[in-house]
């Protein structure tokens, strides 16, 4: 895909559904998980979490307005970072995206059973076949895998048309979560349950890290608005508003459904419903439970159905921005001549979600060691990201900031220009690195795999680099001009207008500087 | 215990996260509108400003240029200059300056910019000798180096003729210099006094 292909037509509401087609789903995925690890104190996991996910949220709105491209956190990454820090982040996201694809095809499938069994009575998760020696689940796989199928074709077929399903589907899954959640508060939440389970029934540390450290996952997918940014109209007063409301309604909902989950059923009640969490919470409900359970599958299906697509999707706009920067192949640049699509990296990478799920089918837990891997790329993609503001504000002072993540220093850098220090951003930078270690410490699946993943593909960087003559190093690019040339894209005169008149003011205090040096 | 007592808190909560959620959606949709491209570009020319040039006729100076100015060098923390412009007829040469005249001149200037020290104002001031006013100006906001020169056309002054506004306005921003053209305000000479001239 060429730049001018990216076109700018993503309103407000269109980056909101954006990032909630990928985030807002992650609550039927993670409240499971969360609640059976973390037991009584899930809302305090979901919180924790929460914290450290707003304030990622806050260094990607001001990091996605202020660079409005493709790429997300890997391109932030090699602009601030280097070649070799974007190569980092840009293989722990693909790591995200090519598990985000499996997860939510288990997942969406995982409610389709539910759907299923409420009304024939057939459970199909239970169908189990002899396999070294576990019993793996083989309707369930086989339909997570045709979905993936099913999304490929769809995707190789054509984008537009799965946009536009993406957000009719989305707007229709975010008003049954929130109308589920509310009448669930109204009509069989209970302070008295939620107060017990809270006080009796704490897990150990160790159960409570590997908690928080699921809970993690549901709230990755912010990195979705900024993938898409490059195609937002105004980013600038766009990306700011989406971004924000989405992590303002993630946020309160995500800890709204922990809370409502333990005032509701016992914690242990959850376990062997990781994968239907929120239909058999809505089964609950009195009189309403009878329609709302149904409808909670069938939107479970269908928006994690939509979060796995925009795994399809956002991963063919990492590897255009990765192959563009030439942190991978120009293979895989390549674009159907009839269908415009990018045919090659949503068929290797949606192969490569193909292998997640067989793999995961192998293992005791399908949901757990997908979690586990899939918060290990979150949490590794944050803490590069979270580094590239803190390099970006000192390298580059100059670039308007339509957002700026609040409470700052105000510091001097080598030029001896004055640029902010963002202080939350080294306490996110801090709050990531916890989580990071706490994925690390307790999922023995994320710890190895994760790792291995990510030193696989620099292998691969080696040699693409060697290879193409271009070296290891940080290439020369010009980034003023790509600033400008992005800013004029975006139709964003006012901030055109104000990087050129701050290039020229830090070009003429170079220029002083270096007369004062001369005489 | 009735159904209200019983869930009063889950209401609570469920009005709470309503509320909350509904005033988010509503600020997210008020998406400030964007400013045009041209008026970016003139903001950006403003902003860009280190050198703020007042032209003044030294024997008719009109305050309300020397103000916009302030205003301007504030947003922008830009340097001002008071710079008088002032015509040497053809029958005088340029190079001898009457000595008596430009004392006069630089007077005025002084007496202008120390009326300014109540803004906290310390501009610099110069007497511009020209043959002609766009002449001078021209070539003084060369030398200078102003991204902006601020003309004030005060009542009677010497750049209320049309053919001295029109020659400034064509020649500063052959030099990269924006003009900005301030007039008295109408309310200054009541509507009266302005038909009493006219008779």
């Amino acid at each position: 895909m060429a730049p001018s292909q990216l076109r700018r037509e993503v309103s407000v509401w269109g980056s909101y559904m954006w990032g909630f087609s990928d985030v807002g789903a992650d609550i039927f995925a993670g409240l499971g998980l969360v609640t059976v690890a973390a037991q009584g104190a899930a809302p305090i996991a979901f919180a924790l979490a929460g914290l450290v996910y707003i304030l990622i949220g806050l260094a990607y709105t001001e990091l996605a307005s202020a660079y409005p491209v493709a790429g997300g956190g890997q391109y932030f990454a090699t602009r601030g970072l280097g070649d070799l820090w974007g190569f980092i982040t840009g293989s722990a996201l693909l790591l995200d995206y090519t598990i985000d694809i499996a997860l939510f095809a288990v997942s969406s499938t995982g409610y389709l059973n539910a759907l299923i069994a409420f009304f024939s009575g057939v459970d199909l998760t239970a169908v189990k076949v002899p396999f070294l020696g576990l019993h793996v689940q083989v309707i369930w796989l086989l339909e997570a895998l045709a979905l993936i199928v099913a999304l490929m074709w769809i995707n190789i077929r054509g984008m537009r048309e799965s946009n536009l399903f993406n957000q009719v589907v989305g707007v229709a899954t975010m008003v049954i979560k929130m109308v589920i959640l509310l009448l669930g508060f109204v009509t069989v939440w209970s302070p008295g349950l939620f107060g017990l389970q809270l006080v009796h029934q704490m897990p150990s540390l160790n159960q409570f890290m590997y908690g928080s450290s699921l809970a993690i996952i549901s709230f990755v997918g912010l990195e979705s608005i900024s993938q898409a940014a490059q195609e937002t109209r105004h980013p600038s007063r766009i990306l700011p508003r989406s971004t924000l409301t989405l992590i303002f309604t993630i946020f309160i909902t995500s800890i709204a459904y922990a809370v409502l989950a333990n005032g509701t059923l016992p914690w242990h009640a959850f376990a062997g419903h990781e994968q239907d969490s929120v239909t058999l919470l809505a089964r609950r409900m009195p009189f309403i439970g009878t329609i709302a359970a149904p409808l909670t599958a069938a939107m479970g299906t269908a928006i994690l159905a939509i979060s796995a697509n925009s795994g399809v999707m956002s991963v063919s706009r990492l590897t255009y921005s990765m192959s563009h920067h030439h942190l991978l192949s120009g293979w895989f640049d390549y674009v159907d001549p009839r269908r415009f699509t990018p045919a090659r990296t949503i068929l290797f990478f949606s192969g490569i979600g193909l292998v997640w799920t067989l793999v995961a089918f192998a293992t005791p837990s399908v949901m757990d060691t997908l979690g586990n891997m899939y918060a290990f790329g979150a949490t590794l993609g944050y803490v590069v990201v979270f580094l590239a503001l803190v390099a970006l504000r000192r390298k580059e002072p100059e670039v308007p900031r339509p957002f700026l993540v609040p409470v700052n220093l105000r510091l001097r850098n080598r030029e001896g220009r004055t640029y902010l220090f963002p202080v939350l951003g080294a306490v996110g930078f801090v709050g990531v690195l916890v989580v990071l270690f706490e994925v690390l410490y307790t999922h023995a699946v994320g710890r190895i795999f994760g790792p291995v993943w990510v030193l696989g593909w620099l292998a691969y960087f080696a040699y693409y680099r060697k290879r193409s003559g271009l070296g290891l190093r940080t290439l020369p690019r010009d980034w003023v001009k790509e600033q400008k040339e992005i800013l004029a894209s975006a139709e964003e005169y006012q901030m055109l207008a104000q990087y050129e008149q701050a290039v020229a003011v830090a070009a003429n205090g170079r220029l002083e500087q270096a007369e004062g040096a001369e005489r | 215990m009735s159904f209200l007592e019983e869930h009063l808190a889950g209401i609570l909560i469920a009005l709470a996260i309503g509320l909350l959620t509904t005033l988010n959606f509503v600020w997210m949709s008020r998406v400030p509108r964007p400013i045009p491209r041209a008026l970016a570009e003139a903001e950006g020319r403003v902003g860009g400003s280190r050198r703020i040039v007042v032209f003044l006729d030294p024997y008719r100076p009109e305050p309300s240029a020397v103000a916009v100015a302030h205003r301007l060098a504030a947003a922008t923390e830009a340097e001002i200059v008071l710079a008088a412009l002032v015509r040497i007829p053809f029958t005088r040469s340029l190079s001898v300056p009457p000595a008596q005249q430009e004392t006069i001149e630089r007077g005025l200037l002084a007496e202008l910019a120390e009326g300014l020290r109540s803004l906290e104002l310390r501009p610099a001031t110069r007497v511009v000798p020209s043959r002609q006013y766009w002449d001078g100006a021209k070539e003084f906001a060369r030398r200078l180096g102003a991204d902006i020169a601020v003309i004030g056309v005060g009542e009677e002054s010497a750049f209320e003729r049309g053919e001295v506004l029109e020659g400034l306005l064509r020649e500063l921003p052959l030099v990269g210099c924006e003009v900005i053209i301030i007039r008295p305000r109408a309310t200054e000479r009541s509507r009266e006094q302005q038909e009493a001239e006219v008779l």
